[in-house]
């Protein structure tokens, strides 16, 4: 190259340069893009088609009118009779039809309500039966697979079973098949070694008998105050022992009180006929599931809140997998989904400019938990000062903007159980880095702690900015007495090995953070929202090391004390008295420190509908209950 | 006599070095020096960072939710109130970081192989060659999620590169070796026959003298315009880690921004109503790749004649 030459020379002189051919590629590629867009695909165009199908039928109606001769007319005449006749003889023929469109974030790890219950309950409810349903915001129970029940005295519970029920392979429902559905649960749980940490749904029953065709007696251990609405949890579904014994899975023996063994069988897959719910399960790959009418559904009379005589009014459930909730919004904003649950309450705006979106506030409440380490913070000392290194107001201002509160032990949303108030709760979650180096100094530690590890999963990203937060603030209370504090985020599976290895005393995290607490929900029992993640026989086994069996005295002395009391509040029948206990309970679990602590959560929350969804009974949308509520329809015209 | 000899030094003789005059330079290769000119402005914002921020980057609720540009916040605030363009410009340090670690590791670990692997020849060569084909089969980002789940955990936290930010480096660079590798074996084996090294292996030259001596300094040229070609793949490469959350600590004081992390997580769901949330740090991410890539290009124009303004 001459020195006197420049680049602008350069580009003069050879015909086609590398850059020039860059640019021009970039040029056409850019305008390519432009005309592709502004040409659009006109298959979407939604009026077009009707229209000309409109049309069509017109000239097609105008030609047959002109053909017509008098006996066609009469025919006409008369088909448009049957017609409304028909319209008059179902009133609700208006509702009937459509696809619901729903999503979850992971594929499920199998159906058999007996043993998992993460991402598959939109199929157990809609193909199988339970007792009844129970909305905890009302208090209702709206009988399903029961239809009336006796409790003969505290701890025998007679009830009878809807008459000309069937599986979908057409095997009738009896009370033998039910007795076989519930008592299987303890007999997989013992066989698996663990399915439910929710065991206290069903360990304090005895046995379960069939006593005719249609009645099945419950003998329990002890009286249970939480009894008749575990009844609608999932796992209290019906199941067909015949597909149990011809398609089930050999999990396991177990062995009864007489030296009898027994092998247990679970059917993950639900093979046709396990169920005999309003719909039958059509597809279930790893793009989600979809379940369809069951053409022989039983009669639903009468029918009780939530439910139709002649069976649910949509057609067809269709549940998408879809990991991102980002996509999933785009998805329910494009109106390809029917319900959206996550949605943030700085989100609110762009939902209500749209047409197609019902936004509704409901309670907020929720879990946003923090696990400590009980093989590490034994000492009651430690975990108070954890409690009184965080900075509870900044955190609202944080994380809740538009409204936060504090958290008790159990839910806001039981406030027939929950009687703290936030006054109370103030008192146990004051934040002062003073007291809180002291007390830290103070406690012992049998493992020495400098640093503290905050373990998340990455599933949610609220919890990234929660857990942030938490170690900010621990770092700027306790560094000034040499403690750091960082976050370590991994995928939900690895997290959850983590949180629940026990292979050594001690966790290889300081806290574990679950639960973002932007939404609430309940089952409608204390154990549920959320004393099982205090309890040394649940969560706080096998996630927190806070147990009877600890090699740490206090934490093994505390463990039984607090087993005494969740018993005791269970066991109390009359819903006063257990009130008074739960705050016992609950007063407790504050003044020790124990366990866990529930960070501030949010105090409103929202839920996204669709606009054609109708009585999808919002409140309880939450729970799960209510996707048994066949007396949901999608609006046709919306 | 005297004049043959003068003619003979004439005909062989080197001719002078040309100083590098960069301003000649610039005027030759305008989008390398605006290139440049953007790593030079990036470099600076990024270093001045501590100086230039307006709140601390991690520091929650230092505005109102979702604010938009404002005075006090320039670039606007995250959905828990941090400072955008505080956050923007520490991220630029873990870019640049991670981009400079990688490509260093990647194109001196890449260029260390070939020479030694070429130079030997025979079974070291074609061995190399092969577990280089290997990695190269394996797509960039599943070696990465294979790595995380793998080794993240057991690397120590090093001067300067904590444990997450070494995972980084690794992972990229790992995915950029055999590239490397690829390119100066070639060098070398076109380097290995030349008349020169001929001539040193006759006056009995070690092997490692030829290589320091007299191969290595000929693909140095290479190496440069590898590198500089790499380091916007490697910041994008950094970026796409930290969106999928594989990339630098995520909470604590400590904790360090990241134009990747910060298009992804919670922030995503406000793109829609928050624009400047995406646009600030897409925006830094695009002019840093942008700066690098010209810069490249121009230097690799510059540096092989056998490209110079061609296809």
């Amino acid at each position: 190259m001459r020195d006197n030459e420049n680049y602008w020379q350069r580009l003069r002189r050879r015909p086609v340069t590398r850059r020039s051919f860059l640019v021009g590629s970039g040029v056409a590629a850019a305008g390519s893009a432009a005309i592709l867009a502004g040409c659009g695909d006109d298959d979407d165009d939604d009026t077009a088609a009707p229209a000309a199908t409109q049309a069509a039928a017109a000239t097609q109606a105008a030609a047959a009118t002109e053909a017509a001769d008098d006996d066609q007319a009469a025919a006409a005449t008369e088909a448009a009779a049957a017609t409304e006749a028909a319209a008059q003889a179902d009133p609700d023929a208006d509702k009937r039809g459509g696809t619901l469109n729903l999503w979850k974030t992971e594929e499920d790890a199998g159906l058999d309500p007996g043993v998992f219950h993460l991402n598959n309950t939109e199929v157990i409810y809609s193909t199988m039966t339970q007792p009844y349903t129970y909305q905890p915001t009302k208090n209702l129970i709206a009988m399903d697979g029961m239809v009336g029940f006796e409790q003969v005295d505290p701890t025998t519970f007679v009830w009878s079973i809807r008459p000309g029920m069937k599986f979908h392979n057409g095997d009738a429902v009896d009370s033998e098949a039910v007795a076989f559905s519930f008592g299987r649960l303890e007999k997989l749980y013992r066989a698996l070694d663990g399915t439910h940490t929710t065991r206290t749904g069903y360990a304090f029953v005895d046995s379960f008998e069939a006593t005719d065709e249609l009645t099945v007696a419950e003998h329990w251990a002890r009286p249970n105050a939480d009894a008749p609405i575990y009844r609608a949890r999932h796992y209290y579904s019906f199941l067909n022992p015949r597909v149990v014994e011809e398609h089930g899975k050999f999990e396991g023996s177990y062995e009864h009180a007489d030296g009898t063994v027994e092998d247990v069988y679970s059917v993950q897959e639900l093979p046709h006929g396990s169920g005999s719910g309003p719909y039958t399960l059509t597809k279930r790959d790893a793009t989600g599931t979809r379940v369809e009418r069951w053409p022989d559904y039983h009669k639903h009379t009468p029918a009780d809140d939530g439910f139709v005589e002649d069976g649910p009014y949509i057609d067809a459930w269709e549940t998408r997998v879809i990991p991102d909730a980002v996509a999933a919004k785009a998805a329910f904003l494009a109106g390809d989904l029917d319900v959206f649950t996550t949605v943030d309450p700085l989100e609110v705006p762009e939902f209500e400019g749209q047409d197609h979106v019902n936004i509704v506030e409901i309670p907020g409440g929720g879990r946003a938990m923090q696990g400590m380490d009980g093989g590490k913070f034994h000492d009651k000392r430690s975990r108070q000062a954890l409690q009184k290194a965080f900075d509870y107001e900044g955190f609202i201002a944080a994380i809740r903007p538009l409204g936060g509160m504090y958290a008790a032990p159990i839910s806001d949303l039981l406030p027939a159980y929950q009687k703290l108030s936030q006054q109370d709760l103030q008192e146990w979650y004051r934040f002062d880095p003073a007291e809180a180096q002291a007390l830290w100094q103070a406690a012992d530690f049998e493992v020495p702690v400098d640093n503290i590890k905050i373990f998340q999963s990455t599933g949610a990203p609220l919890q990234h900015e929660i857990s942030d937060y938490m170690a900010q603030s621990l770092a700027r209370a306790l560094g000034p007495i040499g403690i750091t504090a960082e976050v370590e985020a991994v995928d939900g599976n690895s997290w959850a090995a983590r949180a629940v290895d026990r292979s050594t005393d001690v966790k290889d995290w300081e806290i574990l953070s679950y639960g973002t607490g932007d939404r609430g929900s309940t089952t409608g029992i204390p154990n549920d929202s959320y004393l099982i993640d205090y309890d040394p026989r649940a969560y706080g086994f096998n996630a927190f090391n806070h147990y009877l069996e600890s090699p740490r005295k206090e934490i093994a002395e505390d463990s039984a004390t607090i087993i005494d009391m969740l018993n005791a509040q269970e066991a109390e029948t009359d819903p006063e008295a257990r009130a008074a206990l739960l705050t016992e309970v609950q007063t407790w679990i504050l003044d020790r420190h124990w366990c866990n602590w529930r960070l501030p959560v949010s105090s409103v929350a929202y839920f996204g509908f669709s606009s054609r969804l109708q009585d999808q009974g919002v409140a309880d949308w939450v729970n799960l209950y209510d996707r048994r509520r066949e007396s949901m329809w999608l609006k046709k015209d919306a | 006599m005297a004049q043959e000899q003068s003619a003979l030094e004439l005909e062989y003789a080197i001719p002078p070095r040309q100083r590098f005059n960069p301003l000649k330079w610039a005027r030759r290769e305008p989008f390398g020096a605006f290139g440049f000119a953007l790593i030079i402005f990036i470099v600076f914002m990024s270093a001045a960072a501590p100086v230039l921020r307006t709140a601390p980057p991690n520091e929650f609720a230092v505005g109102p939710p979702l604010a938009g540009p404002n005075t006090e916040n320039w670039f606007g605030t995250t959905a828990r109130g941090k400072d955008v363009w505080s956050r923007v410009l520490f991220a630029g340090r873990i870019s640049l970081k991670i981009g400079v670690a990688t490509v260093l590791l990647g194109t001196l670990g890449g260029t260390l192989i070939a020479l030694l692997s070429a130079y030997a020849g025979g079974a070291v060569d074609f061995a190399v060659g092969r577990i280089a084909d290997m990695f190269i089969a394996i797509p960039g980002l599943l070696l990465a999620l294979v790595l995380h789940s793998s080794i993240s955990a057991d690397l120590p936290d090093l001067p300067g590169l904590q444990r997450e930010e070494l995972y980084l480096v690794v992972a990229i660079s790992l995915f950029f070796m055999p590239g490397t590798y690829r390119i100066m074996r070639g060098i070398v084996l076109e380097l290995r026959e030349s008349t020169y090294v001929e001539a040193a292996q006759v006056v009995g030259s070690s092997s490692f003298r030829i290589m320091w001596r007299h191969i290595a300094p000929n693909m140095f040229g290479l190496m440069i315009v590898i590198t500089s070609i790499s380091l916007p793949a490697a910041i994008l490469a950094e970026a796409s880690l930290s969106f999928l959350g594989l990339g630098v600590p995520i909470g604590g004081l400590d904790a360090v921004p990241s134009w990747g992390a910060d298009l992804s997580g919670s922030s995503r769901r406000f793109f829609s109503v928050a624009p400047w949330l995406a646009v600030f740090p897409g925006l830094a991410l695009a002019i840093t790749v942008f700066g690098f890539n010209i810069f490249g290009d121009s230097l690799r124009d510059s540096l092989d004649p056998r490209l110079r303004g061609r296809i």
